[in-house]
């Protein structure tokens, strides 16, 4: 118990850091900010370890600490950090199935024109943003009105054809 | 102690079982949709876990409860994160902008221009392809050339979505300024 107590803690701590750097200043590369965050904080715990084990006796941790306990732990943590930054990319961006339901919702009981609905969403707003995405995460260069495949953003396109052509499935999107 | 090097491994192992169930079902009968059989590969690396857990305690000195369900806990959580890792990128595939964008580069050989990129993928297609998934489902519902909301379970997603923006980002939306 006393090693998911203290693997449970890694997690609360880092997300609290996560919190308090973006309550000081919003990172420029936010999934990257995580990462170092979530990384940084299991890096600290698993060095100081042996003197963790020490000082809390409670945590019932052998001394010296076996290795299965550390890697236990950095699995744990690593499981979570994972998870929780593809949940965070639906916090960064705003997904068009959640704007389409929002905009009914705020219209309220007469709701939503098909005219109107079709309006607002629009390449400006759906298409557009992402398509900068690209240039920000050099995945693709832009060299006027022309836009080129980096080998970052080849080998991302790679992994995603090749995962649906294992499973038989079109392009999706 | 319940620790082992089995009960670290199993959720690794048992992710694999999880990909290759999904992939199976779905290649075998892709009728059977792409969220059943990401459903039925969690829930087979999930008995994965648990027989794992068993073997492992079968293999040492039973050790007290707490110890038990702790291991067991680490290793279902541990799972449960890959798991739900590998949930969102066969959903990254399937309905991700940024990744179909790359695909249609890709396939324009690795250079499209603006034109070309809106024309092979835009708002049309995204909001077609969403409708018909959110009025299958009954998410939302079309009367008199309106639409409404229909079965709510999207929409408290779009709201708690809205207050982990708020929360984290001070902002409801990443069009707010």
């Amino acid at each position: 118990m006393g090693e998911l107590l203290l693997a449970s803690g890694t997690v609360i701590l880092a997300f609290a850091v996560h919190v308090l750097v973006w309550k000081i200043r919003l990172p420029r590369k936010q999934t990257r900010a995580i990462i170092l965050i979530f990384f940084g904080v299991l890096a600290a715990v698993v060095i100081t370890l042996p003197r963790i084990a020490g000082m809390l006796p409670v945590l019932g941790l052998r001394e010296p600490v076996p290795l299965p306990v550390y890697l236990n732990i950095i699995c744990f943590v690593v499981s979570i950090a994972l998870a929780y930054m593809i949940t965070y990319s639906a916090v960064e961006v705003d997904s068009p199935s959640l704007i389409m339901v929002l905009a009914i919702y705020r219209a309220g009981d007469a709701g939503l024109a098909v005219r109107h609905f079709n309006e607002i969403l629009n390449d400006a707003l759906l298409v557009e943003p992402r398509i900068r995405d690209l240039e920000f995460d050099r995945m693709a260069t832009r060299n006027g009105e022309v836009y080129q495949l980096t080998a970052k953003g080849r080998l991302m396109a790679r992994i995603f054809i090749l995962h649906r052509r294992l499973l038989g499935a079109g392009k999706g999107g | 102690m319940t620790t082992g090097f089995l009960p670290v491994a199993a959720p690794l192992l048992c992710l694999m079982a999880n990909v290759s169930v999904q992939m199976l079902a779905f290649r075998l009968r892709p009728e059977f949709g792409l969220l059943r059989s990401e459903y039925l590969g969690f829930a087979a690396g999930l008995a994965g876990v648990i027989a794992l857990h068993l073997v492992h305690l079968s293999s040492v000195p039973l050790p007290g409860y707490g110890d038990i369900a702790g291991g067991a806990l680490q290793s279902l959580i541990s799972y449960a994160a890959l798991g739900y890792c590998y949930f969102h990128f066969v959903n990254l595939g399937e309905t991700a902008r940024r990744i179909r964008l790359l695909r249609e580069l890709q396939d324009g050989g690795g250079r499209l221009s603006h034109r070309q990129l809106l024309t092979r993928y835009n708002a049309a297609e995204i909001v077609g392809r969403r409708l018909k998934r959110l009025l299958g489902t009954g998410q939302i519902v079309l009367r008199d050339e309106r639409y409404f909301i229909g079965n709510p379970a999207v929409l408290s997603i779009a709201k708690a979505m809205v207050m982990l923006k708020v929360l984290l980002l001070g902002k409801t939306s990443e069009y707010d300024a």
